[in-house]
């Protein structure tokens, strides 16, 4: 389904980029819930929640394996599920929860994922026989091998284990021969439920026990605080992706400000560097008491080379006579990525993530929204995406661009503009009063007197009111009709290029300059170019921006 | 060691004689061409970098057309351009062309700036990153004092890069004709260049399908202009290439469901 299809089900729908930190975040806040009802649990991240169990399911999240041993004293499995699912209800995944209970991790999961009930619990030593019956849809192997089983004639797991080891060997890949010993219980893949791991953050807090507001003393005490921090970022090979600070007075928290990183560091220097800018452009609102520093996002650290392009490194080769230029021109590369990058930093700390952005072509073909501004932010960083308010349809540039009329005129004179002239919007639109061009005729004895707006398919205005001031039209184009959106904001617009004119007397001094009098002598043309629209859903007149 | 200080010192006193025209060490130009004659070949040989050129007229003047021409040559040339739109008024349509599969992405715009003072700021950053070789600054009619000139040349004495200040004349100045350019002028007394732009006729169309003399699909004034610099001036007429939009989807038209008499008197 494409994201429009979506809006036109949902229209509340908001477009959000994938971001696995929420997801782990979420599962890390169930497994801590989960601990409350079995003593190991641990998500099931492994081959078997690779694939689909289900038929036509896409590829399941949120799979947990707890330990259900030893619960006959405890009110039983049967208890132990029902905890489990109210556990569930309380965060809000009561209808989707479902719980499988068996002696192997592959037949509880595949026990879970029938429909009809919440539960299901497979006997002791019956894994074989609750699994023989069942399609082959279930095996986490991929879709050409399960075609390839298909159109063998084993189209159920008894059918698959029915044959020998040696009929799949060297004819079918690892995860086919995996599955095979699993069923048959000749695995020494033992997939359980573990221990829950404790997860290191990396956070610090400062009481300073009085009032103040000084943002001297505030980077001192970040500083402090971020030499401490990095130090253990250091030790363990990780850099921080994401800064939170947040400022406390007597136990209120009025300001938390997450700080993304375009460059990943663990240099305590850049990141005081980072938090200084913020709040330099954001200054506190009030005094602070206490102070807390978290590296919220981290990660490894990775420790890549430099990437040249094919192009360049060929040429490189063969023009360079010794590797002492290519290092030059390596390292000029990676200044010049530097220095980029710590602008885009300031400008994203100080400014906001969306104030650097380039233009880019977008598949749509109301004005507005043919070109998109996008962050230039956008694919840089390695770990995450940052969350995008548009959506945008990227084009097929080489087809556009045999057709697009800067390059059909390859062959124009050098000397000539680009085509058409660049428009500066103005927001909001401003409304303009216009004046029609009136015609007189008479049918039999009655005169008429009827509006050009009338008369015509296409109101053609002859005078606009624009910023308190009459312009005559000199010249106008025809009107060029857009609608669309009708699915979420209808839009329906007939678009003018329009060049007013404004006819001005200059005077100036004649014969009687000693009387003061003057008199009119010449007249100076003053031409605007403007996008006149007029809006058939509002029924009115706009100027949305001027020819620059 | 003497003769280090006495190059320097030269250096120094080259620069004071010759502001902007002497050459340091790794310089290679010390001007950006525009690659339009009519501006490459009068009074200057391009704009020059480590200066304030002055981009100015009507708020629709076509001074902004113009310079995305250059701006479009300055990235096919290999020049990193960004463009300061302070005031967010620039439609992303009209400048996609400037980051093409042939350009890669050297042009940039910086947006969403709530004040002013933000983007005067991040001028100064972005001449003292030494990223950008052209950076256009958008102040609307926001007038340019002198202080601020003399902190964008400070910036921009330890770069390599060519401010251009884009400015709009509010209409009541340019209704006052010649007395607002010399008001502008005494006020701006930092830009080393000045270029002022406005439409005049003759206006070219092109007409559409039917041929008709009213049906026009494209108006296109001619852009004017005049070069200042160091007291002289020379005008400037810059040619343009008509452009037919060529939208899909346009709604059908309203039938016109008059009478033929009816229609006939209408059009007599």
């Amino acid at each position: 389904m494409s994201f429009t299809e979506a809006r036109a089900v949902c229209s509340q729908l908001v477009w959000r980029e994938y971001d696995d930190k929420l997801y782990k975040d979420a599962k890390q806040k169930l497994v801590r819930e989960l601990i409350s009802t079995s003593p190991r649990v641990s998500t099931l991240q492994n081959w078997l929640a690779g694939t689909s169990t289900s038929p036509g399911a896409a590829q399941q999240t949120g799979l947990f394996l707890l330990d259900a041993q030893g619960f006959d004293r405890l009110g039983g499995e049967t208890k132990l599920c029902r905890d489990v699912l109210r556990l569930a209800s309380r965060h809000g995944y009561g209808p989707d929860c479902r719980i499988g209970i068996a002696d192997g991790a592959f037949a509880s999961r595949v026990a879970s994922s029938t429909r009809q009930r919440h539960w299901y619990i497979v006997p002791p030593g019956e894994d074989a026989r609750f699994l023989a019956p069942l399609e082959i849809e279930y095996m986490p192997i991929s879709a050409e091998a399960r075609e390839n089983l298909k159109e063998l004639g084993i189209k159920t797991i008894a059918q698959f284990i029915a044959l020998p080891y040696s009929s799949y060997l060297d004819r079918f890949d690892s995860d086919v021969l995996r599955i095979y010993d699993v069923i048959k219980g000749t695995s020494n893949d033992t997939t359980s439920p573990s221990l829950p791991i404790h997860t290191k953050q990396y956070q610090c807090v400062i009481d300073i026990g009085s009032a103040n507001d000084s943002l001297h003393d505030a980077l001192f005490i970040l500083k402090n605080m971020l030499e401490r921090l990095c130090v253990q970022l250091k030790s363990d090979g990780l850099i921080a992706e994401e800064l939170t600070v947040a400022f406390f007075n007597d136990e209120e928290k009025f300001d938390e400000r997450p700080l993304k990183l375009i460059k990943t560091s663990n240099n305590s220097k850049f990141l005081l560097d980072v938090l200084r800018l913020s709040l330099e452009s954001k200054p506190l609102k009030r005094e602070y008491t206490a102070v807390h520093l978290g590296i919220s996002r981290f990660s490894r650290e990775l420790f890549d080379q430099t990437k040249i392009k094919e192009g360049e490194a060929s040429s490189n080769q063969n023009n360079f006579a010794s590797l002492a230029s290519l290092d030059q021109l390596l390292v000029e590369r990676h200044a010049q990525s530097e220095a980029v990058l710590l602008l885009m930093q300031k400008f994203m700390t100080r400014l906001g993530e969306r104030s650097l952005v380039k233009p880019i072509y977008n598949d749509q073909y109301i004005i507005d929204q043919a070109g998109l501004w996008l962050p230039v932010t956008t694919g840089i960083h390695r770990h995450y995406n940052y969350t995008q308010a548009n959506h945008y349809n990227p084009i097929d540039y080489d087809f556009v661009s045999q057709y697009h009329p800067l390059s059909c005129n390859g062959n124009s004179r050098k000397d000539s503009l680009m085509p058409g002239l660049v428009i500066k919007r103005q927001t909001p639109p401003s409304p303009v009063f216009v004046q029609f061009i009136e015609s007189k005729y008479s049918i039999g004895n009655k005169d008429f007197t009827e509006k050009e707006e009338l008369r015509s398919n296409h109101p053609i205005p002859e005078a606009v009111a624009f910023k308190g001031v009459w312009y005559n039209i000199n010249r106008i184009t025809l009107p060029e009709n857009i609608s669309g959106m009708w699915w979420e904001n209808p839009v329906r617009k007939s678009y003018y290029t329009a060049v007013l004119e404004r006819k001005r007397e200059l005077r100036i001094a004649g014969r009687g300059y000693g009387n003061g009098s003057l008199h009119n002598s010449a007249a100076r043309v003053q031409l605007i170019t403007v996008l006149l629209v007029f809006d058939h859903q509002e029924r009115g007149w706009y100027i949305e921006g001027v020819f620059d | 060691m003497v003769v280090g200080n006495a190059v320097s010192n030269l250096k120094k006193e080259l620069e004071q004689l010759f502001p902007g025209k002497w050459l340091t060490g790794g310089e290679t130009t010390r001007s950006l061409k525009t690659g339009l004659d009519q501006i490459d070949g009068l009074l200057v040989a391009g704009l020059h970098k480590r200066r304030v050129t002055e981009w100015q007229g009507a708020a629709s003047s076509g001074k902004t057309s113009v310079l995305r021409t250059v701006c479009a040559n300055w990235c096919a040339a290999g020049y990193n351009v960004i463009y300061i739109d302070t005031f967010d008024r620039l439609q992303a349509i009209d400048w996609c062309y400037l980051n093409g599969k042939k350009n890669g992405e050297r042009f940039w715009v910086l947006r969403g700036n709530s004040h002013i003072k933000e983007s005067i700021w991040a001028c100064e950053q972005l001449i003292r990153s030494r990223v950008f070789d052209a950076i256009v600054f958008d102040m609307g009619e926001k007038s340019i004092s002198s202080n601020l000139y003399a902190r964008l040349q400070q910036a921009l004495d330890k770069s390599n890069t060519a401010l251009i200040v884009l400015r709009d004349q509010a209409l009541a100045h340019v209704d006052d004709g010649d007395m607002a350019s010399t008001r502008s002028g005494a006020q701006n007394w930092g830009a080393h260049l000045k270029i002022d732009f406005s439409y005049c006729q003759p206006i070219r169309t092109e007409l559409g399908l039917s041929g008709h003399h009213d049906d026009v699909v494209t108006v296109m004034p001619t852009i004017q202009g005049t070069i200042s610099k160091d007291g002289l001036s020379k005008s400037l007429e810059v040619s343009s290439v008509s452009y037919v939009t060529n939208r899909l989807f346009t709604h059908s038209q309203i039938p016109d469901r008059r009478t033929p008499q009816v229609r006939a008197r209408a059009q007599a």
